[in-house]
């Protein structure tokens, strides 16, 4: 243990870890589904504005070198796509779930668009985010490399 | 109109009363046509402005759009090709639409039939191509069907919602088929992309002969026609239609909706299974993960962009055929990401949704007398 090695109890914690960001996702797309919801719609498009978010979270935070500006960047985006929705869904006899496939097609579209630029040259660039970074034991910080928002 | 014409001073006289007469009568129609039609004309104009940000010029993007989808005969071939999917899958979701349901699980119906269809191709192997063929046709007919009835029995007997159950079964469907192409089914001869063993060069339904359009759009002609007849030309679909309008009606003249529900719904997964098992039969000529580009998703589009009449998809499956065709001739061409036929896709949907709540406010149209 003195070393930093921590032998078997890397696997549970490997788990641990691996549950709980994949499960970020999941967590933040039902919870937006649910406000929907509750305001008496089904809003289909969330795969879009996932991939949108993601995209413009990326694009932020590698051209600003800050991840919580793509944080910000990701939540504004969301909005706006939501918003979108939300207006086009007011117009008399549109149908909320029909808006909600085209933008699912509109956003993943847009992020595979924009985002394009930003993943083609590869290698060098995708280093800047590391959000292992207050642990000092390697397998910790490996197993625990979850993005801080959870 | 004929009888006032032969009386040409009766005609003048009473011209405007005329005109708005055929307002009146044919101002709906119009509608059908104009408002669509606007909507998509501002959703290129809305692309060419996306695409002129990124320093394009959208002059040159129409241009290549047009050349890359009709331009040539090698361009219509292509656009023909793309387009019999989307037939069959647009119905997928028109045919349900006459009850008022919104199906936009196609994408599950083809893959499910494209996996029977290469199921009993590779079951039937040795036998003469036409039973093969004939086998195929039907194992992803029933596939397809069986798998939007599922949809239609959880609305039916459980209340569940069909749309969501049929996106989510999208995704079980593409479950299955990796399960089973990554296991029991998988050619052990494809390493780097897991496959299923082919059909066999004598099973494809090979193509129209002196085009490379193959025989699927043919299929995808002869399917939507029925459909028309079926919804428009019989009791069943006149039944459909009333359902439809005002289920409880319905309900009280003694339809029994529960089975007209059950019916629409395998229909129209047979028509999308059908398209699966025409990309087996006719391209692929082997069940993959290829299969899961997009057909059914943006044959959801067309069925919308179309009305839901089974007619108008043929000529727009086409449009949107073209639009598809022509993403790699925009990408090679002008330097555009592949996604831009998405975006283009995605602003389109928005746009004919959006022009709905156009209908009957349009003033010119309404035909005052």
């Amino acid at each position: 243990m003195a070393d930093g090695n921590i032998g078997l109890w890397t696997v549970p914690l490997a788990v641990l870890g691996g549950a709980i960001r994949v499960s970020t996702p999941f967590l933040f797309v039902s919870l937006g589904e649910c406000i929907t919801e509750r305001a008496g719609r089904i809003n289909l498009g969330l795969e879009g504005t996932l991939v949108m978010g993601a995209m413009s979270a990326y694009g932020i935070s590698y051209l600003t070198g800050s991840p919580w500006l793509g944080v910000l960047a990701a939540g504004l985006t969301g909005a706006l796509l939501g918003a979108l929705h939300a207006g086009i869904c007011s117009l008399p006899r549109v149908n909320d779930v029909a808006v909600g496939i085209s933008l699912m097609l509109f956003g993943t579209g847009l992020a595979f668009f924009l985002g394009k630029p930003l993943i083609e040259p590869t290698a060098a660039r995708l280093p800047a985010i590391d959000f292992g970074w207050w642990s000092d034991v390697p397998q910790v910080r490996a197993a625990l490399r979850i993005n801080v928002l959870f | 109109m004929t009888t006032e014409a032969a009386d040409p001073v009766d005609a003048a006289a009473i011209a405007p009363a005329a005109d708005a007469g055929f307002l009146q009568r044919w101002g709906t129609e119009i509608e059908y046509i104009l408002i669509p039609g606007a909507a998509l004309v501002a959703a290129l104009v809305l692309f060419g402005i996306f695409v002129a940000l990124f320093g394009k010029n959208p002059l040159d993007l129409y241009w290549y759009m047009y050349y890359g989808a009709f331009g040539t005969w090698f361009s219509w071939q292509n656009t023909l090709t793309r387009a019999a999917p989307l037939i069959l899958t647009a119905l997928c979701t028109a045919l349900p639409a006459q009850l008022g349901m919104v199906i936009i699980g196609g994408e599950g119906a083809l893959l499910i039939g494209a996996l029977a269809a290469t199921s009993a191709a590779l079951a039937l192997q040795g036998m003469p191509p036409l039973v093969v063929q004939i086998a195929m046709v039907v194992a992803g007919m029933a596939g397809g069907g069986l798998w939007i009835l599922l949809s239609g029995a959880l609305r039916q007997y459980r209340g569940v919602n069909e749309t969501i159950s049929s996106l989510l079964l999208v995704y079980i469907a593409l479950a299955i088929l990796n399960h089973l192409v990554e296991g029991v089914m998988r050619d052990p001869a494809s390493l780097n992309k897991p496959s299923t063993r082919e059909i066999g060069a004598a099973n494809m339904i090979g193509s129209i002969p002196g085009t490379d359009v193959h025989w699927g759009l043919v299929f995808g002609l002869i399917v939507a026609v029925a459909a028309y007849v079926l919804i428009y030309h019989t009791t069943f679909g006149f039944a459909a239609r009333v359902a439809g309008g005002n289920i409880r009606a319905a309900k009280i003249v003694g339809l029994s909706v529960g089975r007209l529900i059950l019916t629409v719904c395998f229909l129209a997964g047979a028509c999308a299974g059908l398209a699966g098992m025409v990309e087996v039969a006719a391209v692929q000529g082997r069940t993959n993960a290829n299969l899961a580009v997009g057909y059914g998703f943006t044959g959801i589009l067309v069925a919308f962009l179309a009305r839901q009449n089974p007619l108008a998809i043929i000529p727009v499956a086409i449009l949107l055929g073209g639009i598809n065709a022509s993403g790699g001739l925009l990408q090679r061409r002008l330097g555009l990401p592949d996604a831009s036929v998405l975006v283009l896709q995605g602003i389109i949907f928005i746009s004919v949704l959006a022009s709905d709540a156009l209908y009957g406010r349009i003033g010119f149209l309404k035909g005052k007398s």
